[in-house]
């Protein structure tokens, strides 16, 4: 529970969200591979990470949104190696009793993943290739 | 600079890995702080993105760019672009 994981698994195989009774609010995020960026077709792309910071940080960042937040349970999970089109890349799942918290923590969660956490993404370009960022 | 040679594990993530041409190295150096090493390591390998925009890291926890190289191993990483 309350746990942040990176995996080369899909995520769309992630073990079952387990929410306790008390939560009347299930938010999730799903950050998927999208066809295009900056106007140009995509048709992969792979992520890596450092991964001994990256479970880390990312941990922290879940447990101050559990700090920040009245939340029963939480989760994230980011994919690292290669992904095809319209895989997660990235979920984000916040329960809580009401729903307020739970999309203001879902939404501060996964924009501090994207700013803090060290993960690059190599996209491959249908019209040329490999950009790295 | 002027310090001890010391040797020293350095590793490199994303576009830093492109333009070093390698994931990491081993070297020796007489930088005393992540800042001078990487002064050391733009100058060699001709890093593109400036000193502002990459974070560094000893014994797997973000350090300061004026911490002293404590660590046998200092880590480079360009932005981050998860998500």
């Amino acid at each position: 529970m309350n746990r942040f994981v990176l995996t080369q698994e899909r995520l769309e195989d992630l073990q079952e969200f387990k929410v306790p009774v008390s939560s009347g609010s299930v938010v999730s995020f799903w950050g998927r591979v999208r066809n295009h960026n900056e106007g140009r077709p995509v048709h992969s792309l792979d992520y890596s990470a450092y991964p001994e910071l990256a479970v880390k940080e990312g941990q922290r960042i879940l447990d101050e949104a559990l700090k920040r937040w009245q939340l029963d349970a939480v989760r994230a999970a980011h994919r690292v190696g290669s992904l095809g089109l319209g895989e997660a890349a990235v979920v984000v799942e916040v329960a809580s009793g009401h729903r307020g918290e739970g999309f203001e923590a879902c939404r501060w969660i996964i924009d501090e993943i994207k700013a803090r956490v060290p993960l690059w993404k190599n996209e491959h370009y249908s019209d040329s290739i490999t950009t790295a960022s | 600079m002027g310090g001890l040679l010391v040797t020293l594990k350095v590793r490199y993530f994303g576009q830093l890995q492109n333009e070093a041409g390698c994931s990491g190295e081993t070297l020796e150096t007489q930088a005393t702080n992540v800042a001078e090493l990487w002064r050391e390591l733009a100058a060699r390998h001709g890093f593109t993105l400036e000193a502002k925009l990459i974070k560094a890291a000893q014994d797997d926890e973000f350090c300061d760019w004026e911490a002293p190289l404590a660590s046998a191993e200092v880590v480079f990483m360009p932005p981050v672009a998860g998500g």
